[in-house]
């Protein structure tokens, strides 16, 4: 039996608002399988933003275990963590988070530089492929201020491929993008999970993406149900 | 490489915040460089002659009550027992041209060359009897008088026939025959000092005591030394500050940086996020920025020092009261304010980019 490439046991994470804590995530257990098209949907509030950030080492959880590709995050050094989402994982924003003084192309060849350790001129020839790739071979040269929003969710998306991750983050991939480009967005994922066999692990609000799931959860006041 | 292109094309993206981060650093090069050359020159200071003794009238101030006279200069000349090569007596005077102040030094005119050591630059020597005056650079330089130039000193009309250069002292100070003094001040043959040249093989300190033992109260003895010494305790006290402006200086171009640079994370700070979750080191993001803060450091620098050097160059000798200066900044100046300039950029950045790498990059992402 293949081991489950994110594993939560027991995960519980509080943030504090003043004097009151408020229970992001309540003894939260979950398991994610190489393949699968996970998404977790829920309301704003919920605790899906949480969620993805414990499994990408972008935070860590008050008690509990989480374990992605064999790493136990939660108890990893920072460094560690550096390599591990080096690695293995593949973040795409609601806001695309691109860097906004460099091209799309040098976007895509900063995370292959700095993943899999490709020269300038290797990485920025491999951006343009994968750029083209996904309908954007023409746009290589601008900057994110000069593509339009469906645009730069792709670049995001083309960043998180480069390197070949093993698991992609998706935190409301579709949530600042209108509904051609969302699903243009929807479809890319989908199609990168088929033919590159890379999981995704998506969160969202948006119930019309539990159709691209191969499995659906959801997620309410820091408790995920099946 | 990678790290340096990176930070070249962030700092080409936004080519204005780059020029006037730029601004910001040249102002504290220039101050920290001119500082640092009236510091040099404060501190270069003549020390005077150890084989030269001075005496002094018991009334120094004004020449025309000195109590030096031919008669006690023999004394102690014959009290050197024949260690005394040369013996020059001197008047001398405070002169207030509007702010700032020299010397009026009155000597044979036998003695300017030889014992005295000035040398022409420019004009002819004064004659002993004509209402006629040399000037050094000093003066030329903070009156903007020149040789042939007419001017009025204690109510008498002098030319200036000569400007001469005066090795021994950093006063700026006209000189005239003791002759035309002796009338000016009506001094009657008296003076308010003497300088007495030993002969080498003499042992100084035994001369001195010799002679100091001949004075019977009418003089004091001094080696050349001390009394450049004692003058030039408030000039060492600007120097002790000029050096104290400089490490502020030091500290401010570090300050400067560090702030600059910081300033500049924090405004990126989702973009660290962003490369942080996309797995750059720390140490790669440090380099990132001391790329960066070294690219903006040194471009200032560089263009701080030409500023520096330029105005430097202008400038020439300045005199200050009476003091004469001649600022000058040599390579090894500019080689410690390079170094300074990048060191403290590196420092900046390492400590910003520490601070901001402890943060997690979630907290990053999100801007806060």
């Amino acid at each position: 039996m293949t081991p489950s490439i994110v594993t939560l046991r027991g995960v519980e994470k509080a943030y504090r608002r003043g004097r009151t804590a408020v229970m992001a995530l309540d003894g939260v257990d979950m398991a994610v399988e190489p393949g699968e098209v996970l998404v977790v949907v829920g309301p704003s509030g919920g605790g899906k933003s949480t969620l993805l950030n414990l499994v990408g080492g972008l935070d860590r959880p008050d008690q509990g275990t989480v374990i992605v590709a064999g790493t136990e995050v939660s108890a990893a050094s920072e460094r560690a963590l550096d390599a591990f989402r080096r690695k293995h994982l593949g973040f795409v924003f609601q806001f695309f988070n691109l860097l906004g003084t460099l091209s799309a192309r040098d976007n895509v060849a900063v995370a292959l530089a700095a993943r899999r350790g490709r020269s300038w001129a290797e990485a920025r020839t491999e951006a343009d492929r994968l750029l083209a790739e996904l309908g954007l071979g023409a746009r290589a040269e601008h900057r994110p201020a000069e593509l339009s929003g469906g645009e730069q969710q792709r670049v995001a998306i083309a960043r998180a491929v480069a390197g070949e991750p093993d698991l992609i983050l998706a935190d409301e991939p579709t949530g600042n993008i209108d509904s051609a480009a969302s699903e243009a967005v929807m479809s890319l994922l989908v199609t990168l999970n088929r033919d590159r066999g890379v999981t995704l692990l998506i969160v969202t609000h948006d119930l019309a993406l539990r159709r691209h799931a191969t499995r659906v959860l959801e997620m309410v006041d820091g408790h995920l149900s099946g | 490489m990678i790290t340096l292109r990176l930070a070249v094309t962030d700092l080409t993206a936004d080519r204005m915040r780059s020029l006037v981060a730029i601004a910001a650093i040249v102002p504290i090069v220039v101050a920290h460089l001119v500082l640092v050359a009236v510091a040099g020159t404060l501190a270069a200071a003549p020390a005077g002659a150890g084989r030269t003794l001075v005496l002094l009238s018991t009334n120094p101030l004004d020449p025309s009550t000195g109590r030096l006279d031919d008669g006690i200069l023999s004394d102690a000349v014959e009290a050197g027992g024949g260690a005394v090569v040369s013996a020059t007596p001197l008047i001398f005077k405070p002169v207030k041209i509007g702010e700032a102040i020299f010397q009026l030094r009155a000597a044979p005119m036998a003695a300017w060359g030889p014992d005295l050591g000035l040398t022409l630059l420019e004009g002819r020597l004064p004659e002993p009897v004509a209402d006629e005056i040399a000037i050094t650079e000093g003066v030329a330089s903070a009156t903007g008088w020149r040789a042939g130039d007419v001017v009025e000193i204690f109510g008498t009309r002098f030319t200036i026939t000569a400007l001469v250069r005066a090795p021994g002292t950093k006063f700026a100070s006209m000189w005239m025959s003791l002759d035309r003094a002796d009338r000016l001040f009506e001094a009657a043959g008296t003076f308010q000092m003497a300088t007495l040249a030993l002969d080498p093989p003499a042992e100084p300190t035994t001369v001195r005591d010799a002679v100091a033992a001949a004075a019977a109260g009418r003089y004091s003895v001094y080696f050349e030394n001390e009394i450049t010494d004692l003058q030039a305790a408030g000039l060492q006290a600007a120097s002790d500050l000029s050096i104290l402006g400089t490490i502020i200086g030091i500290a401010v171009l570090a300050f400067g940086s560090f702030n600059l640079t910081a300033i500049a994370l924090t405004e990126r700070a989702a973009d660290l996020g962003v490369a942080r979750v996309l797995g750059v080191s720390r140490r790669s993001l440090t380099a990132f920025a001391a790329i960066r803060s070294m690219v903006l450091g040194l471009g200032g620098y560089l263009i701080g020092a030409a500023l520096a050097v330029l105005y430097i160059s202008r400038q020439g000798t300045t005199t200050l009261r009476s003091f004469v200066l001649s600022p000058r900044l040599d390579a090894s100046d500019l080689a410690v304010a390079a170094v300074v300039t990048a060191g403290a950029g590196l420092a900046g950045a390492w400590l910003a980019t520490w601070r901001a790498g402890y943060r997690p990059p979630r907290a990053l992402v999100e801007g806060r």
